[in-house]
């Protein structure tokens, strides 16, 4: 008997590399999973993976998280890596659509489910995408916009845009919320620039072009939130500052502040904490045979002077991926 | 002629047909030229597609792969395959391949029969098979910016792009032609009938109101086009010349047909190779028969009618005429004659036709019924002889009168030569001191209106003398009823004049006296009737009877009563006129005839030395004898119906009354007539007086 037990301890590690490498579902104890992410150098990833990490932890799923740092290759190579151990699931937030593809398309030959968060793919081989209800917040951040416009009588302010890509599906769904919020409010857009670059430069100048090219100009509306700063010197370089209104998708740590004391009038914060936790979610009810939906979109916070304080819980948790200890 | 029009085709039709065809032709060969040349466009396109494709692609792949983004280069694969709709492209990309742990990372796409494309990463046996199958295939290596081989691409093209285009080019070529050629033949037949057919159709038109013989009966109209205007001219032109041309024709066969019918030529046809022969109803009727039966008709049928002697002359005649030895065929040849005798035909023909050996093959003649020529022949082959050998002169002289021929017996005859008679005009053979311009004119006359003149006429002689002759004069007379000839035909009959003459004197003269006797007497005393009658002169007849002539014959016999007839004879032919005439009745009665006295008492002196004549003694040979005279006298003109018998009767009787008052008187008739005419004629002292001789 003892001799028996030996042995099968002795073979145990095999039998259960090759029940893995079947790809068999023997306890969620034993199930892998790893997060590409192309940068998590930039906050917002690093919230997102940090949510997953917390869903994957509390899921009971042994996580890897491979950024790429922007650099294609490594992400391939984390991408065949994390096959080559034999992940049971890929929560992918790609360095962009297209390499999704490629990605998606390894996974599928594995036979690894994926499960897109925030970035989309070109393709549709994947579990569930889970994305930011962009179209929501930005028509949300118009009616924000305006009512504060309204606050302040400047009826017949215009509204500047400086949009990232148009190309891309959040870009063109966010452009749209919002234009549909001040066509309903009565606000006339001034004009739109589209960042390339998405530099300090680059962000500065657009500001200075709609200021100069529009008088009526009260608010520039920036689809980013890293160069914040550019819009605001260029606000301020005009001499407009107090006159012509900043107002941002997505979220910084500093922003809360900038909302508290006006220097910026709000911002449509995306939840990437939460993004994470979804996903994991999603992958961890797939993998355990549950139907999952093709696409989730969760809201983006409208956060305004008005609500701030109401929703500052939410934004740390969510949005800023603060946990209670932090 | 008209029968076989409907069965020809049309030639709008066919014309159209043509077109149709030619445009099909034509088209034919542009689609086969253009499927051709599309086809190697087409290739071309390919391989410079793909050569394209690969350029690009290799260019453009690069930086995609060594930014590894793959999902990049394999849109920009799929866009270039769909762009190009390359049969399939396929990737290597050996970085990517690196990473995974690979000789390359493998992407492909291949066309599927869908329509579209499947993705690949691994090249299995069917699609590599499919692969194979390419119609053309190309690739080039993937260098990146530092000059390293980052992989391959390939590129494969079907044939369906081929296929497919050439598939549209043959369909857009047949809809071409189809279009072409509806269009072409529609404009075409409507031009053609427009400017041409309606223009063939009018011609056609012209043409066919024709006449039974199919000459038109007008001329083709003129037209607008100079083509058209050229036939249409050439076509009137035609038609004129045929016209004319059939009139020489219908002249020459009628005269041809005339020629036949007005020599009543037989004709012949012989197919020399055959023996078919064509004979026309003449050629029958020359000897008896008609065509139907003589069937059936061939060669063989002149043989078994022609004489045998003449059939081997015609063989012979034949075989040199095909030898070419005899122009013509001419032969004289008998025939047998239903009714059984022979006819003579002259057959006459000749080749018309040779075979391409050169051997005779036609042969056309005619049969002429030559018999009465050859009986005319015969006859004029006796008339030669009889022209020859005839005893009597004969002398052809021309309508004109100049002699042409005489023979040898006019020239006995006549002793002229034949070249001194020759050319002279007939007055030669007429002495032309024997016949008076009457006569010529009597002979010419009867020769105009007789055409032959017969009578006695003299000939001259060489040596000037002239004999009698008997001729005939007759004119010869061609077909057309004018004088070509005349024949004068003449005997000698010098001696039957003498006999004449001797008879004549025989039945006239008193063979003793020599004195006309009782017959020449009648004649000269109606003819000195009449002449008193016709003159108004006076007649007187004598009757006149010797007294004591019978005594002297019975006394010195009947020679010296015959020679002292003949002496008074001549006595009282001395005594008398010339006019008067003396005749012997006979015995010892004489008659004298007195004419032309203008009154009775004329005759009185001659009256008288008749009877002094007569009384007066004669010396004969050997008697010297003396008689006298009674005469009895009758004078005319007396009642009409008084003829010379009566005249004679009258003065017979007054002879007898001088007679009867003693002879040697002369005594007038006095009967109731002759009184009447004494008491007018002869003075009343002496009317019934007798004259009295002395003696």
């Amino acid at each position: 008997m003892t001799l028996l037990i030996r042995r099968l301890l002795r073979i145990a590690p095999v039998i259960f590399i090759l029940i893995g490498t079947l790809g068999l579902e023997v306890s969620a104890g034993e199930r892998k999973l790893a997060y590409l992410v192309s940068d998590n150098r930039i906050p917002f990833w690093d919230i997102m993976a940090r949510g997953i990490r917390e869903q994957a932890s509390e899921l009971g799923y042994e996580l890897s998280v491979h950024s790429a740092d922007n650099v294609a290759k490594s992400e391939l190579e984390a991408t065949v890596a994390a096959i080559g151990r034999g992940v049971d699931g890929i929560i992918l937030s790609p360095t962009n659509s297209s390499a999704a593809v490629t990605i998606l398309k390894l996974a599928e030959q594995a036979n690894i489910p994926v499960v897109i968060s925030d970035i989309g793919a070109k393709s549709d081989n994947y579990v569930s995408y889970i994305e930011s209800d962009n179209y929501q917040g930005a028509y949300d951040l118009g009616n924000l916009l305006a009512s504060a416009l309204h606050a302040k009588a400047w009826n017949n302010g215009t509204v500047g845009i400086v949009a990232i890509p148009q190309k891309r599906a959040n870009g063109k769904a966010r452009t749209e919320g919002f234009l549909k919020a001040l066509d309903e409010q009565g606000v006339k857009s001034a004009g739109i620039y589209q960042q390339s670059d998405f530099s300090y430069r680059e962000t500065y100048e657009f500001t200075r072009r709609l200021i100069q090219d529009h008088p009526q100009l009260r608010a520039v509306w920036l689809q980013g939130s890293d160069r914040y700063q550019g819009a605001l010197d260029a606000i301020a370089d005009a001499g407009k500052t107090g006159e012509i209104l900043l107002i941002c998708f997505d979220a910084e740590p500093e922003f809360i502040e900038m909302i508290e004391t006006g220097a910026l009038v709000g911002a449509g914060m995306q939840q990437p904490f939460l993004m994470g936790e979804k996903a994991v979610e999603t992958m961890h009810r797939h993998l355990t045979g549950q139907t999952v939906e093709k696409v989730q979109r969760l809201p983006v916070l409208p956060v305004s002077g008005q609500n701030l304080k109401q929703l500052l819980p939410v934004i740390h948790r969510n949005v800023l991926g603060k946990t209670p200890q932090e | 002629m008209a029968s076989s029009i409907p069965k020809s085709p049309s030639l709008l039709t066919r014309t159209t047909l043509a077109v149709v065809g030619v445009i099909l032709v034509v088209s034919a060969f542009h689609a086969f030229y253009i499927y051709t040349s599309e086809r190697s466009e087409i290739i071309d396109d390919i391989e410079l597609d793909v050569a394209e494709s690969l350029k690009r692609l290799s260019k453009s792949l690069a930086p995609f792969i060594e930014a590894y983004s793959v999902n990049e280069y394999e849109n920009l694969v799929a866009t270039e395959t769909a762009l190009k709709r390359h049969f399939a492209v396929v990737v290597e990309d050996y970085e990517m391949g690196e990473i995974l742990g690979q000789p390359y990372y493998l992407f492909g796409q291949l066309l599927q029969e869908d329509g579209e494309y499947l993705d690949f990463q691994t090249r299995t046996a069917p699609l590599t098979e499919q692969l194979d199958q390419a119609f053309y295939a190309g690739s080039a290596p993937i260098i990146g910016s530092t000059g390293g081989v980052l992989g391959e691409v390939w590129v494969y093209a079907s044939d369906d792009v081929l296929v497919r285009k050439l598939d549209r080019v043959l369909l857009e070529e047949l809809l071409t032609v189809l279009i072409l050629a509806t269009t072409l033949s529609l404009l075409l037949t409507a031009v053609l009938r427009r400017y041409f057919f309606n223009s063939i159709l009018a011609i056609d038109a012209a043409l066919k109101n024709s006449d039974q013989e199919g000459i038109p009966r007008e001329p083709v109209p003129a037209f607008r086009y100079r083509e058209l205007a050229v036939l249409s001219e050439g076509i009137n032109t035609m038609v004129d010349s045929i016209k004319e041309s059939r009139e020489t024709l219908r002249i020459e066969r009628r005269r041809l047909k005339n020629t036949i019918t007005g020599t009543r030529s037989g004709t012949w046809e012989w197919n020399i190779q055959t023996g078919d022969t064509v004979f026309n109803d003449r050629w029958a009727d020359i000897v008896g028969y008609t065509l139907e039966e003589l069937e059936p008709i061939s060669i063989d049928t002149w043989m078994k009618l022609a004489h045998p002697e003449d059939l081997q002359r015609s063989a012979e005649l034949l075989d040199k005429h095909f030898r070419g030895e005899l122009d013509n065929y001419e032969c004289e040849a008998r025939m047998r004659h239903k009714d059984g005798h022979w006819v003579w035909v002259l057959d006459r023909g000749s080749v018309q036709s040779w075979d391409e050996n050169g051997q005779p093959l036609l042969m056309y003649g005619t049969h002429q019924d030559i018999t009465e020529r050859k009986q005319a022949e015969a006859s004029l082959s006796m008339a030669a002889g009889v022209f020859r050998h005839a005893r009597e002169g004969i002398v052809l002289t021309s309508a004109k009168g100049i002699i042409l021929d005489v023979n040898s017996a006019f020239c006995t005859l006549t002793g002229y030569a034949r070249s001194e008679a020759v050319s002279q005009s007939y007055e030669f053979m007429l002495a032309a001191d024997q016949h008076s311009q009457g006569f010529r004119k009597q002979v010419l006359s009867s020769l105009r209106n007789e055409g032959v003149w017969s009578g006695e006429c003299w000939v001259p002689c060489r040596n000037g003398s002239v004999f009698p002759s008997l001729m005939t004069i007759a004119a010869v007379y061609n077909s057309e009823r004018e004088i070509e000839h005349y024949v004068t035909l003449f005997a000698d009959i010098s001696h039957l004049k003498q006999n004449e003459q001797q008879l004549r004197q025989i039945a006239h003269y008193d063979t003793l006296t020599g004195l006309p006797n009782r017959l020449l007497l009648s004649e000269r005393l109606r003819h000195a009737v009449s002449t008193t009658r016709r003159h108004g002169d006076v007649l007187a007849v004598v009757f006149m009877d010797l007294d004591g002539f019978k005594a002297i014959n019975d006394t010195y016999g009947h020679a010296t009563g015959d020679e002292l007839l003949v002496a008074l004879a001549r006595r009282l032919q001395t005594t008398l006129r010339e006019c008067d005439t003396v005749a012997r009745l006979g015995g010892d009665e004489f008659v004298v005839l007195l004419p032309e006295l203008s009154s009775g008492t004329d005759c009185k002196p001659i009256l008288t030395r008749l009877l002094s004549a007569l009384s007066a003694p004669v010396d004969l040979a050997e008697h010297t004898v003396q008689v006298s005279a009674s005469l009895g006298v009758t004078l005319y003109p007396q009642s009409p119906d008084t003829d010379p018998d009566i005249l004679l009767r009258q003065a017979d009787m007054a002879m007898y009354q001088a007679k009867q008052r003693g002879k040697n008187q002369v005594r007038f008739f006095n009967g109731m007539e002759a009184h009447a005419v004494n008491s007018r004629l002869i003075p009343p002292s002496s009317s019934d007086q007798s004259e009295k001789q002395p003696g």
